[in-house]
């Protein structure tokens, strides 16, 4: 075959293999142009799955017949002004997606200039482009896709179900929802409403919070904390949910960069590293972060489908994730979960209770329900009951009759001789009494918290020696006989590089060249550690992540076992005055709110809510 | 088979057998021992785990010979509850073996002996003579550092080696610090002074359970086993494959100061103070001023607590500098040598220091230290 010039028609598809791979990838590039466009309501459906159709259509600012027959030309946009690509502002920037589209599709475009007194269509089809003609809109910019793919089979061979391409589709759209939340979305597949999240009005952080609840779930909001950090020019806002409300993988954490949804090992790694030592090693936090940068700072022209970008100082944003969350969380102090709270609600509600007989009205109002996710909200399905099923509620509170808390004789007298505390003085309250030789019941202002006392001593214990191993150092042991670890070479120098680091944990090695360390010091409080084992993991964190957390998490480890060891047992009588102690402790602790395993330890219920529950709500 | 047996020796030699066989493991067989029994009145029980294997021969009074495999914990029970002085009839029937003593009665059922793992014996290259307890004792001494990361198989046990004509070494490191103890065998010995036998950690923690103190025992073996047989006892184990560390180049050959004090009383302060080091932690700090030398320990509390005190000790006019160590490796240290006093040979606080007890033994023990400041001592 003889070297050629490839036809127009064929460059475009190939492009195209790139920058719509899906169905899901199709919508993703037409909602950013609306979002480009300025649009406040974006509406899309779907026909089996986006093969058969997908259309999206908004009311933003429109285009001109000439700009219709521009925008489906290959790299033409009206979103680069300068020469370079150093300040891109917009979600589009290569005149790439339509007519990709265009390519492999039947693609119909129709418009309506701001301003304008008629709409213009265009079509192409399979690459062919027709000309500009006279159509009927209101208002903003229709666009209709039929057919993907049937210029070229072989993706279409690669496309799945309907319903996991229509589940990609709504994935694409929370995550572009998430960060606009003054626009509206719907996502239809046929006659079924997949997502409605209308227009959030109000201040950002308040319209984004609303946002997030309809996406990821009502629990959400109710446990998030919000983040605002400055770090030079990047500017880091969004909410981050209480260790308590957790999930089995990382899915659940959404990271932004210039309102772009993008997937980025780094995030990640800084939430590990933020929620590290509160929550178990495979559970996982909710989060939703947005990282205003200059566009300056970050190069969002590394992927086809502009999913990852490559900032200039990945270190910076690490550190402003990491030190902001950190933050956020400590702020929390003993704040845990309401799901924890809500769970243990929901177990007091009769199993098949008798209805509210003929109160008229809509349903029994006096049971409890857990929260549910918004209706829309299609990914958020069996969320409530998977969170309920993991906090599951504590002893003494999951089966009915024994929710009937038996007072002991001396724990009543106590509770009538209390009175010294003030109940709205405290966050966690005054302490009235102590069941089962394990909860502390204590009265709040507006409601009661029930708190485990061990976990909650054990986890006040690990904080102090937590500080302590902070301020005092790690002492290290020297070896006898240094130990040498093989590795790959630039495994080795990754580590060799942040010997500092490491030697401020106890670990001390020096480069021997060739791929080869030399561990001359250990930790002591790790024992006789598994050197190897130990190195390789954290030259893998290194590689993957940028951090080394597994020596701090072997440290960790070992504080929080002594922690167990040295802290109140369960079944200790406690005094009142021990237990108002306890809370005002917890009170003034970092993380006290949860266990190193993310369970809680405590959990509170709102006087409205146990109020409900006997129908007086 | 059919036999009688006095029921005291059986149930001592069934203890034996129960230190070797993988009781909890989940291949039948292996919680087995094979009795066989043979017409020169001897009824032989073994036990093997794959890598250890322990034969030990009973007197019996045996009518019809056999050989036949049995769980030992089965058997154990019936022969430590028959009644003291019995004698224990055994018959064997077709799939079982039936006992009898005195009011008790037992049916366990049996395995075919063909099922039980064979043990070749292998050729003895090596040999030495040792009375039982030198030899107890030297392991004894050493294996308080055997390390325990299985990462360093090659660590875990006890390197036995010829130091010199007459002398067997014992060594055993966890790369924190090294136990050395020596032991003279009786007459002539066979005995490689490099790539020797690193004995299991296994084998090292059961033996005093195998050996009686007094009495002989005859150690053989080559490369990849040894031999341990004293009477009617043989004990075969496979060694740690891999070879042991040179040690003797971390051994510094002049320390540059040299402290003497009681070995007892230097424990006992030890003893005293390390209880207050958190329990992980363990570090116990010594300073060394004229007379006497100084103990610490600390607890990480705010303010750190404090415990201090002092043994009377022979310190050089230049005293070497403050030194801290795992608390545990200076109990274990002090314990392992011998003699009325030790001598500590020190460098500097980041260099091994060397402990010698006065016996004329040559045994010592190399510990290196902690990087751990001297703690602020409490005022007078
Ligand atoms: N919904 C819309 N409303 C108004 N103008 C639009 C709309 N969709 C596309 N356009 C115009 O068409 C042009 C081409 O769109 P296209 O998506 O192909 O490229 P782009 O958005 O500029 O870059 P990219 O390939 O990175 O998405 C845009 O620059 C924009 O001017
Ligand atoms: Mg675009």
């Amino acid at each position: 075959m003889s070297l050629r010039r490839l036809p127009d028609g064929l460059i475009n598809r190939i492009a195209a293999g790139e920058v719509v791979e899906r169905p899901a990838a199709a919508v993703k590039e037409l909602v950013e142009n609306a979002l480009d466009a300025g649009a406040r309501q974006v509406d899309v459906s779907l026909r089996d799955g986006g093969r058969a159709a997908i259309v999206v259509q908004d009311d933003g600012r429109g285009m001109t017949p000439e700009e219709l027959d521009l925008a489906v030309e290959r790299h033409c946009t009206s979103k680069l002004d300068g020469d370079d690509l150093v300040n891109i502002a917009s979600l589009g920037f290569r005149g790439e997606a339509l007519p990709s589209i265009g390519a492999v599709a039947r693609l119909t475009v129709t418009s309506r200039a701001s301003g304008a007194n008629e709409a213009w269509q265009i079509a192409v089809e399979g690459g062919a482009k027709g000309e500009p003609a006279p159509a009927a809109l209101p208002k903003g910019t229709r666009v209709e896709v039929r057919d993907l793919f049937y210029a070229t089979p072989a993706r279409l061979k690669f496309l799945k179900q309907p319903r996991t391409e229509t589940q990609h589709v709504v994935d694409a759209m929370q995550r572009l929802a998430m960060a606009h939340p003054h626009v509206g979305f719907t996502v239809k597949e046929g006659e079924r409403t997949l997502l409605r999240l209308p227009s959030a009005d109000g201040e950002l952080f308040e319209a984004r919070l609303t946002r997030l609840s309809g996406v990821i779930g009502r629990e959400f909001a109710q446990n998030a904390l919000a983040i605002d950090a400055t770090r030079e020019d990047l500017r880091l806002t969004g909410h981050i949910a209480l260790p308590t409300l957790n999930r089995a993988n990382a899915q659940m954490q959404y990271l932004f960069v210039n309102g772009r949804p993008v997937k980025d090992r780094l995030l990640h790694g800084a939430i590990r590293g933020a929620y590290q030592d509160l929550l178990a090693r495979d559970r996982h936090p909710l989060v939703a972060l947005f990282l205003a940068c200059p566009a300056a700072a970050v190069d969002v022209n590394v992927h086809p489908a502009k999913a990852e970008v490559r900032f200039r100082d990945p270190g910076l944003v690490r550190g402003l994730i990491v030190s902001a969350c950190k933050h956020a969380l400590a702020g929390a102090g003993h704040r845990a979960s309401t799901t924890v709270g809500e769970a243990a609600l929901g177990a007091f509600q009769p199993r098949q209770g008798p209805q509210a007989g003929g109160g008229g009205g809509a349903g029994p109002s006096y049971a409890y329900r857990p929260a549910q996710p918004y209706s829309g909200g299609y990914a958020g399905a069996g969320m409530a009951e998977a969170a309920a099923a993991y906090h599951a509620p504590l002893p003494g509170l999951d089966a009915q009759p024994s929710a009937r808390a038996e007072v002991e004789p001396d724990a009543a007298a106590q509770a009538v001789a209390e009175g010294a505390v003030d109940v709205t003085a405290h966050p966690l309250g005054a302490a009235r009494a102590q069941l089962h030789e394990n909860y502390v019941v204590a009265q709040t202002g507006d409601g009661i918290v029930i708190v485990d006392q061990h976990a909650a001593h054990e986890r006040l214990v690990y904080e102090r020696m937590k500080s302590q191993l902070a301020e005092r150092g790690v002492a290290r042991q020297m070896l006898l006989i240094p130990e040498v670890v093989e590795m790959d070479e630039p495994a080795a120098e990754r580590l060799a590089a942040r010997a500092g680091e490491l030697a401020d944990l106890g670990l001390v090695i020096e480069s021997f060249g060739g791929g080869a360390l030399v561990v001359r010091e250990v930790p002591a409080l790790l024992g006789e550690p598994d050197v190897q084992g130990l190195l390789r993991d954290l030259a893998d964190e290194l590689a993957e992540l940028d951090q080394t957390l597994s020596l701090k998490e072997r440290l960790e480890e070992v504080c929080s076992t002594m922690a167990c060891h040295g802290s109140v047992r369960s079944g200790r009588r406690l005094t009142v005055e021990e237990m108002n102690a306890l809370l005002r402790q917890m009170e003034a602790t970092p993380y006290a709110g949860q266990c190193n395993h993310g369970r809680p330890t405590y959990v509170e219920l709102k006087l409205a809510d146990i109020e409900k529950l006997f129908g007086r709500r | 088979m059919k036999l009688t047996i006095e029921r005291k020796a059986l149930h001592e030699g069934l203890r034996k057998a129960q230190q070797v066989a993988e009781r909890r493991g989940s291949i039948p067989i292996l919680a087995c021992a094979r009795l066989q029994a043979s017409t020169d009145g001897r009824l032989q029980v073994a036990a093997t785990n794959m890598d250890q294997h322990l034969k030990t021969s009973l007197p019996a009074e045996v009518e019809a010979p056999g050989d036949v495999c049995v769980n030992l914990d089965r058997l154990a029970t019936f022969a430590a509850g028959a009644p003291d002085g019995s004698q224990i009839a055994v018959r064997q029937g077709k799939d079982n073996l039936n006992l009898n003593a005195g009011s008790a009665r037992a049916r366990i059922a049996t395995l075919p002996s063909d099922q039980f793992p064979s043990w070749q014996d292998s050729k003895a290259k090596w040999r030495a003579g040792l009375r039982a307890g030198d030899l107890l004792t030297a392991l004894g001494r050493t294996r308080w550092a055997e390390s325990t990361e299985e990462t360093r198989y090659y660590l875990n046990g006890v390197y036995i080696h010829r130091h010199d004509e007459a002398t067997l070494r014992f060594v055993a490191t966890d790369g924190h610090r090294v136990h050395i103890a020596h032991a003279t065998p009786d007459g002539d010995m066979e005995w490689p002074d490099q790539n020797a036998a690193i004995l299991p950690r296994f084998a090292v923690g059961i033996l005093p359970k195998l050996l009686a103190e007094d009495g002989a025992v005859e150690v053989t073996g080559n490369e990849s086993r040894l031999r341990f047989a004293q009477d009617s006892v043989t004990f075969d184990t496979r060694l740690v494959e891999g070879s042991f560390p040179d040690y003797p180049r971390v051994i510094p050959a002049q320390p540059n100061t040299t402290v003497g004090v009681g070995r007892r009383e230097l424990l006992a302060a030890v003893e005293r103070v390390r209880p207050m080091a958190d329990r992980k932690d363990n570090s116990v700090s010594l300073r060394f001023i004229f007379g006497r030398i100084q103990l610490a320990a600390q607890a990480n509390d705010d303010p750190p607590s404090i415990i201090a005190d002092a043994v009377e000790a022979d310190v050089p006019d230049q005293p070497p500098p403050d030194i801290s160590f795992n608390g545990g490796y200076l109990r274990q240290a002090l314990e392992a040598l011998e003699g009325e006093r030790v001598t500590i040979g020190l460098t500097d606080s980041a260099s091994p220091a060397i402990w010698r007890g006065n016996a004329d033994t040559h045994d010592l023990c190399v510990v290196m230290p902690r990087r751990d400041a001297f703690p602020e001592l409490p005022e007078d």
